[in-house]
């Protein structure tokens, strides 16, 4: 029952994506033009020697921002997608609808963002692709079971801290500050475009609490040397604790703010 | 008190298919940032209902009638357990709508006065199936119950339309066929006929009295400002005042009165204002 409800979720989304004609396509380009731009930063910077800070990544700086933005912009959606949702369904005025049928308010917000991430995951194989193809990168080394892992396993954290926001979205309506912090430090801390190794000792310290940190690191390793998952098994352990912990905590803060939106009769305001 | 105990000595001791016991709802007021600095974890509150009792046998139609603001929306989404009270118990089927609110939502069907409650961008039908998934319909079986709703509520040439080409009289009977998806026991209507003209509102009455009503095997609790529509449709109606239950009347009772149950509306409600007053 719970994939029927899944399935009707993302018929759902398809069907009303769909219905504006142009959008997909623009989002699709929204994704590839910074490639462009990375592209030509990587001929200005041209490759490294063994003594540079690219080095362990091959030496090449397109490849290495490649990796960052495909995977900072699918990490940084998992955060947003959950609280976007719920906003969306607040201003169409359809949550109250949805959650007074039976189903849990859990599986509202998590199926209701499965075609997010479907199709933002079609986005990022569409980088990569472009990046094979047009911009030359090689990707014949890269060992795909150990990206798709460390992609799952950040994806579960991110997800956690995305399910957060939503519960802030519940109660707060706008101006959710997990989205704003994470988001914002996220994207600062975790290297997507530069080693954090350039960065000062005390920022380097912060980005050690961020999951994307580890998650850009260990695709950047799977998918530019190879790395099989013995290699990259301390930030797969990292994030794995991170996802255990972050996913119960943001169910459950959810679920407790839609219980507090029952009892405040905000679930209709936005 | 004297409601609660009215309505059981009328269902001849009947387990009720919904009971409230002395329901207090109350909604937080929003802070000025004066009040956010000063005192960040003290909350201001508006009492809109206070102490309501009542009880709804199974098969009965029960009018909620009250001047605007008096709870009437309030009261109907406590009994569907979109709302939880501040105090007191409701209980739809014996289970307790707080504690055990998924087995309430499988015993209701709430038909929203909201329009802007469905997905504009799909069509009747999509709305109806991406509905009937989330209450545990799947395949088949969600087909041919979309489709005998559809029917049953004059939608079917109008299926695949995108609900925003409806008009208000049908999104209205949409709202009705969403809510009798899961067959449930009990029927929340929240002025079904709001905004429709007074031929699209006689055909749906006619809907709720025939189909919807099921001979009596479902139970209805419909909020209304029309006292004629509660004469056609219920078999009592409650009167709600400034959040307080102040009176309950059958309808036959009522025409058997000196102005019928207008006039009972209107001696309840100006009763009740003279009080506040």
């Amino acid at each position: 029952m719970l994939a029927s409800k899944a399935l009707a979720f993302i018929k759902r989304d398809y069907r009303i994506e769909s219905s504006y004609k142009f959008a997909f396509v623009f989002e699709a380009l929204t994704t590839v033009f910074p490639l462009v731009s990375f592209y030509f930063i990587g001929r200005l910077v041209g490759p490294q020697g063994p003594g540079g800070g690219l080095a362990r990544y091959g030496g090449q700086y397109f490849p290495f921002a490649l990796v960052g933005i495909a995977v900072s912009q699918y990490l940084l959606l998992s955060l947003g997608t959950f609280s976007r949702t719920i906003r969306r369904s607040q201003m169409a005025g359809c949550l109250e609808a949805t959650l007074s049928a039976q189903t849990s308010p859990q599986a509202v917000i998590v199926f209701s963002s499965l075609y997010c991430f479907a199709t933002k995951l079609l986005h990022t194989l569409l980088v990569f692709v472009l990046g094979w193809l047009v911009f030359g990168v090689h990707l014949q080394q890269a060992n795909f079971l150990s990206a798709a892992v460390v992609l799952a396993l950040t994806v579960a954290a991110f997800s956690g801290l995305g399910i957060l926001s939503a519960a802030f979205i519940v109660l707060l309506k706008k101006g959710d500050p997990i989205e704003w912090c994470i988001g914002a430090a996220s994207s600062l801390l975790g290297g997507a475009v530069f080693p954090i190794e350039v960065m000062p000792g005390w920022m380097q310290a912060l980005s050690v609490l961020f999951p994307i940190t580890y998650s850009i690191e260990a695709m950047r390793m799977a998918i530019l040397r190879g790395w099989g998952l013995e290699m990259l098994w301390k930030p797969v352990a990292i994030l794995a604790v991170m996802a255990a912990i972050l996913l119960p905590a943001g169910i459950w803060a959810f679920t407790a703010a839609v219980a507090q939106g029952r009892r405040d009769g905000s679930l209709m305001h936005y | 008190m004297i409601v609660h105990r009215e309505a059981e000595v009328r269902s001849g001791g009947a387990a009720p298919a919904v009971c409230l016991t002395d329901v207090t709802m109350r909604y937080p007021l929003p802070k000025r940032y004066r009040e956010m600095l000063l005192s960040p974890w003290k909350r201001r509150y508006v009492t809109v209902l206070r102490e309501v009792c009542l009880t709804i046998m199974p098969g009965q139609t029960l009018g909620i009638l009250g001047p605007n603001g008096a709870g009437k929306t309030t009261l109907l989404k406590l009994i569907g357990g979109l709302l939880y009270p501040h105090a007191g118990t409701i209980a739809v089927g014996g289970c307790d709508t707080q504690r055990a609110n998924n087995q309430v939502r499988r015993k209701v069907g709430f038909v929203l006065n909201e329009d802007r409650s469905f997905y504009w961008r799909l069509t009747g039908r999509q709305n109806l199936e991406f509905f009937g998934a989330l209450d545990n319909m799947a395949g088949l079986a969600l087909r041919r119950r979309s489709e005998r709703l559809l029917e049953l509520a004059g939608l079917k040439n109008a299926a695949d339309t995108r609900v925003s080409d409806y008009s208000c009289g049908m999104r209205q009977r949409l709202a009705i066929a969403r809510g009798l998806l899961a067959e449930p026991e009990v029927l929340i209507l929240d002025e079904p006929t709001r905004s429709l003209d007074p031929v699209g509102a006689e055909s749906l009455r006619a809907l709720i009295a025939g189909d919807v009503r099921s001979g009596g095997a479902r139970t209805l609790v419909i909020a209304t400002h029309q006292i004629e529509e509660a004469r056609q449709l219920c078999d009592a109606v409650a009167i709600l005042s400034f959040g307080r239950l102040v009176d309950w009347v059958s309808v036959e009772q009522a025409r058997h009165g000196c102005d019928g149950l207008a006039g009972h509306y209107r001696r309840a409600v100006c009763r009740k204002e003279a009080l506040e007053c």
